[in-house]
């Protein structure tokens, strides 16, 4: 069973964007697309560190997260994905709020 | 027809086609032996000289007296309406601007002129644009600060009257995250914001940013000529006072129209107005369709700040609407008897 560890503030950005890569800087599709995706084709599981970033919009978490929800199912996600944010609890309940959305379907 | 005629007319290039009907008419006339018939085609000109002058005549601009948007509206509004007219519908003149007559600016003013400039260059190149200096010391100096004079090559020189340290408005395409942090460091270091408060800031000017990129400008816009997705961003602090400011602008369709394509089918039959749709936007967020508590928090994370600091307003400006959200008070709304095109949002706090 392989793991991948990814560190979104150092190995993507420090200041996470808006929603789609054509009108926005490190966009939530451009960390789905080019991080996200990939890693679970290399690796069964992923951890993400997510703490160090200056803040984590709805829309990227819901175009990055919540898209890959759709993609593999809930499921899947909980048992394959595991993240950990404990210096933005604003940012921490958005992040559940969009897989509450997106788990529902 | 004289020959002298004959020649002055072939000499005015852009009377080409008509100078063109009133020869062949004279030949015509000559080939008949008639005199001439009917009135001629070219308008009658004093003097050659006037003619060659006339499509680089310069038209005169004076901006109003007061130069704010949000003191004094109606007529600022009226003054952008005059000048983008001035220079998209007879893009061949030049325009001397005449900043001498402004003797109060506000900063917000200055960032919606350039905005003005940005889309002249860009629907109308061939216009072109002279400025003389303010006359009045500190219009002179928001000007150079907000990096105005820039466009016309001015440089002003005088000693610094205020307090406010600017960054030099920045614009673009696409949201950018770097940018709002670093904007969110010049303001924190007179606002000095927890790391909590700068991430909440963080997130609500990206998801304004971002707003605009998805939503503010849908492919239907042709009036005014507008630039796609081109946004506006200008902050200043202000050690003196203790307080930031920052001012958001685009040229979209507003937050009403937004507001009103994205869910026709939820507005009830009777259709709230501008204002009430900015003041729906700003107090409970979210007009998904798909309603949750973190989405659309953008203008109401920007309005806790100002309830939350000494003192403070969020003002936004949207077609037909005026609201204020003033620090311990109700939302105060107008509506302007000229739409402004676009949406303007200015966010200040003193802590």
């Amino acid at each position: 069973m392989s793991q991948i560890a990814i560190d979104l503030p150092k190995q993507f950005s420090d200041t996470p964007g808006g929603r789609y890569r054509a009108r926005s800087e490190k966009s939530g599709e451009e960390f789905r697309d080019d991080v996200l995706r990939p890693a679970l084709k290399k690796a069964d599981f992923l951890f993400i560190e997510m703490n160090g970033a200056s803040g984590y919009p709805h829309s990227f978490l819901d175009e990055s997260f919540g898209k890959i929800i759709d993609e593999i199912g809930i499921k899947e996600f909980h048992r394959r994905i595991k993240w950990n944010l404990t210096d933005n609890a604003v940012a921490l309940r958005r992040l559940e709020e969009v897989i509450r959305k997106h788990s529902a379907g | 027809m004289t020959p002298r005629r004959r020649r002055f007319l072939k000499r005015q290039h852009h009377l080409k086609g008509r100078a063109s009907k009133a020869l062949k008419r004279a030949r015509k006339c000559k080939r008949q032996n008639r005199v001439g018939v009917g009135t001629l085609l070219v308008p009658k000109v004093a003097s050659e000289q006037r003619v060659r002058n006339y499509d680089r005549k310069r038209v005169g601009v004076r901006f109003p007296s007061d130069f704010s948007l949000l003191d004094h509206p109606e007529a600022t509004i009226t003054f952008f309406r005059h000048l983008r007219k001035l220079i998209l519908e007879q893009p061949h003149r030049a325009v001397a601007m005449d900043h001498s007559s402004i003797a109060n600016l506000s900063p917000e003013a200055g960032l919606v002129l350039i905005a003005e400039l940005y889309r002249a260059d860009f629907y109308a190149p061939r216009c072109q644009k002279f400025g003389n200096p303010a006359s009045a010391p500190l219009v002179g100096e928001i000007f150079q600060k907000i990096g105005y004079w820039q466009h016309f090559g001015i440089n002003y020189n005088g000693p610094e009257r205020s307090g406010r340290q600017f960054i030099l408005q920045k614009t673009g395409r696409r949201t950018s995250g770097s940018l709002v942090k670093s904007v969110i460091a010049h303001l924190s270091e007179v606002a000095a914001f927890s790391p909590a408060e700068k991430q909440r800031l963080y997130e609500a000017f990206i998801e304004c940013m971002d707003n605009v990129m998805n939503h503010a400008y849908p492919h239907r816009i042709r009036t005014p000529p507008v630039l796609i997705g081109q946004w506006w961003l200008l902050a200043y602090r202000d050690s003196t006072t203790k307080e930031v400011w920052l001012c958001f602008l685009d040229q979209g369709e507003g937050i009403p129209g937004t507001i009103r394509t994205r869910i026709k089918d939820l507005l009830p039959l009777f259709r709230p107005d501008d204002s009430a749709l900015i003041v729906k936007a700003v107090t409970e967020g979210s007009f998904s369709k798909h309603d949750s508590p973190t989405r659309g928090n953008g203008l109401p994370t920007l309005r806790a700040f100002v309830d939350e600091a000494q003192d403070g307003e969020l003002r936004i400006m949207s077609n037909y609407a005026y609201c204020v959200f003033a620090h311990g008070k109700k939302p105060e709304t107008k509506m302007l008897t000229q739409s402004f095109d676009g949406t303007l949002v200015v966010w200040r706090i003193r802590r």
